[in-house]
């Protein structure tokens, strides 16, 4: 980056409402420069990656189908029985009259919750950060940074005093309220913002006469599309995998979300430990098909929130 | 980090702030109302746990519960001491030096080659690289159980012919930091390249096209003309990476706990800086020593973080709009 | 306005600034937790087990209609037991009463940080006590932290029809067992009479052996890998591990384990007192076609008494801050004793009267070539007295100073347990043992 030379803003983009430039469509360039050998080096390399990301994958989707000795002794990517996962999904139903259930419906509630609170509090933080001056920003922003290097094994023992402090503790809210602060999240708007949003713009709002909130809510919004598909999916993972939070706040299996529930479920089986025997019918297939079925909301989520993601308008950061 | 300090600077010059003044010392802003409830959450679930763990790095917890400001500077000697404290740095630093750049280029390159030519087979390639970003926990641990033994792994060609044949030869401690990156890299380089590949959407046609015209291969476009734009991602994610990668905890917690179950310890539990942390606090109730182990990581984490944003010049030209 | 900007101290000192601020406030908060316990003979308790275990309380609700509602069962991940007890001594709320865990994890929470088991002495009956074997494992410093529920004590497996075949006798003593190692690798090579590619190969070979690992009185850790028996084990292994008998390809639970099963080579196993119906049982052996003998647990020449070692084994542990000691105590004493739970419960029960009538769940199993049931209840009173569950992890450090070298880089037994006696000393001494090498 050479020192560099911002280009004004065109005129244009004042000009143009923001929602049309966006939702113009962005096609594939025509010209690619690649010729045939180039083609072939390509697809084989990403079919190579394909498979390296892939192959667990599938296995995955083969596993439940398949019984124990079956799983370690048959070819890694044989199918078993399809039959068997009908089974499985009993087997994991007959625990504590499928609690799992109640698991996943907790899930859901505290990813969602969660959700909702990081974005609303994370969005207008990082639009304000990077477009306006409020103030103690450039503390806010240190701290933020500070913040996202803490790790979570010296956070943990003040969170929870903290959180039992005011009765939290084993509620759903001790896992939301922690969790829907996101300084990953405030960051990457407040780059977004920084770096795309013409401030041109804003000041012609202004001068229209335009209170703050409207700007945020009819420039700042409408912009943040790829943003918000972003963060969405990443916090909507993150809050979806999250095991150790839920693990120390949570006492009871009602509250339990699914890491949490599936970890204790299965913790005394000789699915992961061998060496505990017992008559509980969950073993490796079974929680194979658990983890299937904890993939498949983060995959819809993705598949979701990609078409904000790659819809082509982190623009402004590659205005250079 | 920077841009804000641009920022901070301009207020103090010009006049029409001056004039303000007096009404702004009082009156909250639209800006701090929107920084308001932000500004809570970081005091509340960082900023306060933070001085928190501070405040107990220097307390006592020779029975379990702290005894503040008792021990001194006990608990930071106690973590220098520690016989696993070298060897949990050693196996850091190892996997920092391998995970950083196999991140960052891996990302970048596969978000490069993708978008070479968008279409349906670039879109199925990247959900399938995302996916696995989707599996957690024990689930996760399951399938890294098979992947990683040479007897049951749908890699098991591969495995026998490097001449691993027994998982314990693929875990073997030299293995470690190298595994971990490519554990690392299978979960969650996929949202990486999303972004990425995003970013590469967003560059215009025309300067693609304009370079096709000039004679530019796809190869020398990707080099020449798209990798210099999305830079600033790139840096963003080394960043990241490093930051976050200094933590390095879950791979080896949950793939030594799971593997040690079967009998194949070749993973200390005390690994990384960050498990050893977690042991003093949750195997030994010392919560006071890995307060202190913590905030040196973070100290480095820190150093680190500012290294590379100020080498790279990273915030340099946000400010300029 | 393009700017050249770094990063400010001026930012650093106004959070420091404010992270000093927040002082007054942290003290306010840590000031906030107090509470006592008070005793209720009515109050209900939380029992927190694993799956397999909540018919456990289903059953005790059944026999104690009184009771019914008074048990609040949780499932958890009980290798997390010891820390959820640090987060809740922080909180001075939220135990639960009765826990079921291993004697590993009870010696973990019964140091001053965690502080958690009761002392059960005076609540359970010396006659009972006397009844149970394995109850060694709940002893710390004199008093009874918990009370066994099932034991996992070695013996020798063995395949009945082919040592006939072969003409071998099964082995009593180590030194029988090496001799017959060095027999086998010359007339039946690739048969194997046990495995060294796991780490509880610890259990198998050291515990079994009689080395003496970790002997725990007061706060003083004794432990001496230099002594004989250590060095005597080392030295047959370093003899029959290059012959390929004792195998370092699989280990107990590997994939390459059960098809050396499948291909019927498994000629001799020393294992655990669960595995003939969960291991050899349909994985390693055909189930019913009374191949698997069981035979006493090896011991040395000169010892007049075998002495055992295990592989599992599980136990129950009440909470010192329990308010209904009655119901806790009831309860676990039910547990650990009632035959018609544990009569046809999965493992060897620890008391013995109830192991008499868990006898008919596999005296007739069709796996076995006799009746294996005599042969575990002698091992199980053989259980190493002088073996003290601790507050640390030894097996994961064996793995790592020893199986994995002798795995990847050919090193011998012998030359690793010096290294696994360092690391083992580091590990005790950080867990606030004093060690010693001077036996009690």
């Amino acid at each position: 980056m050479t020192s560099t030379t911002t280009p004004a803003p065109t005129p244009l983009a004042a000009k143009t409402p923001w929602l049309t430039r966006l939702r113009r469509s962005r096609g594939a360039p025509a010209l690619t420069g690649m010729g045939p050998i180039t083609t072939l080096i390509r697809a084989a390399l990403l079919l190579l990656l394909g498979i390296f990301f892939g192959l667990p994958l599938l296995w995955l989707l083969l596993a439940p189908t398949k019984t124990d000795v079956q799983l370690t002794q048959d070819f890694p990517l044989s199918i078993g029985s399809w039959a068997k996962i009908g089974s499985d999904w009993q087997n994991l139903l007959t625990f504590d009259d499928g609690v799992i259930i109640q698991w996943y419906v907790n899930s859901i509630l505290y990813a969602l919750a969660t959700l909702v609170l990081a974005l609303a509090v994370s969005l207008p933080a990082g639009y304000a950060l990077a477009t306006m001056k409020p103030k103690g920003r450039g503390l806010l922003l240190s701290l933020t940074l500070v913040a996202m290097l803490l790790p979570i094994s010296a956070l943990v023992l003040p969170l929870f005093l903290e959180i039992n402090l005011v009765h939290l503790v084993n509620t759903p809210w001790s896992v939301i309220l922690p969790t829907a602060f996101f300084p990953f999240g405030v960051f990457l708007a407040f780059i977004y913002y920084a770096v795309s949003l013409p401030k041109d713009l804003l000041a012609a709002g202004r001068i229209d006469g335009a209170s703050e909130w409207q700007l945020f809510w009819h420039v700042g919004i409408p912009l943040a599309r790829p943003l918000l598909g972003l963060l969405i999916f990443l916090n909507f993972t993150a809050t979806w995998n999250n095991y150790f939070l839920p693990f120390v706040m949570l006492q009871d299996p009602s509250v339990y979300n699914l890491p949490v529930g599936l970890q204790a479920l299965i913790s005394g089986t000789p699915a992961l430990h061998p060496a505990l025997v017992g008559d509980v019918p969950i073993h490796r297939a079974e929680l194979a098909l658990a983890g299937v079925i904890i993939v498949l909301p983060v995959a819809l989520v993705f598949l979701f929130s990609q078409r904000f993601v790659t819809s082509g308008a982190l623009t402004g950061s590659f205005k250079e | 980090m920077a841009v804000l300090e641009a920022r901070k600077q301009v207020a103090p010059s010009p006049t029409k702030t001056r004039v303000k003044t007096g009404v702004r010392r009082w009156l909250p802003t639209a800006a701090d109302l929107f920084v308001l409830p932000y500004t809570l959450f970081l005091l509340a679930f960082g900023i306060l746990p933070g001085v928190f763990a501070l405040i107990l790095s220097f307390a006592n917890f020779s029975n379990g519960t702290p005894q503040y400001f008792a021990a001194g500077l006990q608990n930071y000697i106690t973590t220098f001491h520690d016989f696993r404290f070298a060897s949990a740095f050693a196996n850091m630093f190892q996997f920092l030096l391998i995970s950083v750049p196999f991140g960052v280029i891996g990302v970048t390159g596969i978000a490069l080659l993708l978008h070479m030519r968008t279409g349906w087979f670039a879109s199925a390639m990247r959900t399938i690289y995302f996916l696995p970003g989707a599996v957690a926990g024990p689930t996760s641990v399951l399938i890294f159980l098979f992947m990683l033994d040479p007897q049951v792994s749908p890699f098991r060609g591969l495995l026998t012919a490097m001449h691993m044949d027994q998982t314990i030869i693929v875990i073997q401690p030299s293995h470690l930091p190298l595994l971990f990156t490519l554990l690392g890299f299978f979960v969650g380089a996929g949202g990486w390249i999303v972004i990425f590949y995003g970013g590469l959407k967003g560059i215009s046609t025309d300067v693609l096209e304009a370079a096709a015209i000039d004679g530019a291969n796809a190869w020398q476009t990707a080099l020449y003309i798209k990798l210099p734009m999305i830079r600033r991602y790139v840096i963003y994610l080394a960043i990241l990476t490093f930051a976050g990668n200094i933590q390095i905890f879950t791979e080896p917690q949950l793939i030594g706990a799971s593997f040690a179950y079967s009998g194949i310890g070749t993973i200390s539990p005390t690994w990384s800086p960050n498990e050893l942390g977690y042991y003093f606090a949750f195997n030994d109730g010392n919560f006071g020593a890995a307060a202190a182990i913590s905030l040196l990581m973070v100290a480095i984490g820190l150093i680190g973080a500012l290294a590379i944003i100020r080498a790279t010049g990273f915030f340099r030209t946000d400010a300029a709009v | 306005m393009q700017r050249r900007s770094r990063v400010s101290v001026r930012h650093m000192a106004h959070a420091v600034v404010l992270l000093l601020s927040l002082f007054p406030v942290m003290m306010i908060a840590l000031s906030a937790c107090d509470s006592g316990p008070s005793a209720s003979s009515n109050a209900p308790i939380t029992v927190w087990v694993d799956a397999d275990r909540m018919k456990a309380i289903q059953e005790y609700e059944a026999a104690h209609p009184g009771s019914a509602g008074k048990i609040h069962a949780v499932v958890v991940d009980r290798t997390q037991f010891p820390a959820k007890v640090l987060l809740e001594n922080n909180i001075n709320s939220g135990w639960p009463d009765v826990v079921f865990a291993e004697p590993d994890l009870v010696a973990q929470v019964s140091d001053a940080a965690h502080h958690f088991p009761l002392d059960l002495s005076p609540y359970v009956s010396a006659d009972i006590q006397k009844n149970f074997a394995g109850l060694d494992a709940c002893r710390f410093n004199g008093k009874l932290y918990c009370l066994r529920n099932d034991l996992a004590q070695y013996v020798l497996y063995y395949n009945a029809p082919l040592m006939q075949q072969f003409g071998y006798s099964v082995p009593t003593t180590w030194e029988q067992y090496e001799a017959l190692g060095l027999q086998v690798a010359k007339e039946h090579p690739g048969y194997i009479i046990g495995e060294f590619a796991d780490a509880y190969a610890l259990d198998e070979y050291f515990w079994g052996g009689k080395c003496p690992l970790h002997q725990v009185t007061g706060d003083t850790l004794y432990t001496n890998l230099a002594s004989p028996n250590c060095m005597r084990m080392a030295s047959l292994l370093d003899t029959l591990i290059p012959t390929g008998v004792i195998t370092t390809k699989a280990g107990y639970f590997d994939a390459g384990m059960t098809t050396l099963g499948h291909q019927n080579k498994i000629l001799m196993l020393p294992g655990a007192s669960w595995m003939g119906e969960y291991l050899f049982k349909g994985t390693l052996y055909p189930s019913s076609n009374h191949q698997l003998g069981v035979a006493a647990p090896l011991k040395w020449q000169a010892d007049s008494q075998a002495y055992t070692g295990a592989l599992g084994g599980a136990a129950w542990t009440i909470s010192n801050h329990t308010k209904n000691v009655k119901l806790a105590v009831d309860f676990v004493t039910w547990v650990t004793t009632n035959p018609t739970y544990l009569g046809h419960e999965a493992n060897f029960p620890a008391y013995l009267p109830t192991a008499d009538i868990w006898h008919q769940s596999i005296a007739s199993d069709p796996i076995f070539a006799s009746d294996p049931y005599p042969v575990l209840k002698q091992a199980a009173t053989e259980l190493d007295p002088t073996y003290s569950y601790v507050r640390f992890d030894d097996r994961t450090i064996f793995g790592t100073s020893v199986v994995t070298p002798v795995i990847t880089a050919g090193a011998t037994v012998s030359s690793k347990l010096s290294a696994y006696q360092a690391q083992l000393v580091a590990l005790a001494q950080s867990v606030g043992y004093q060690v010693t090498n001077t036996a009690p």
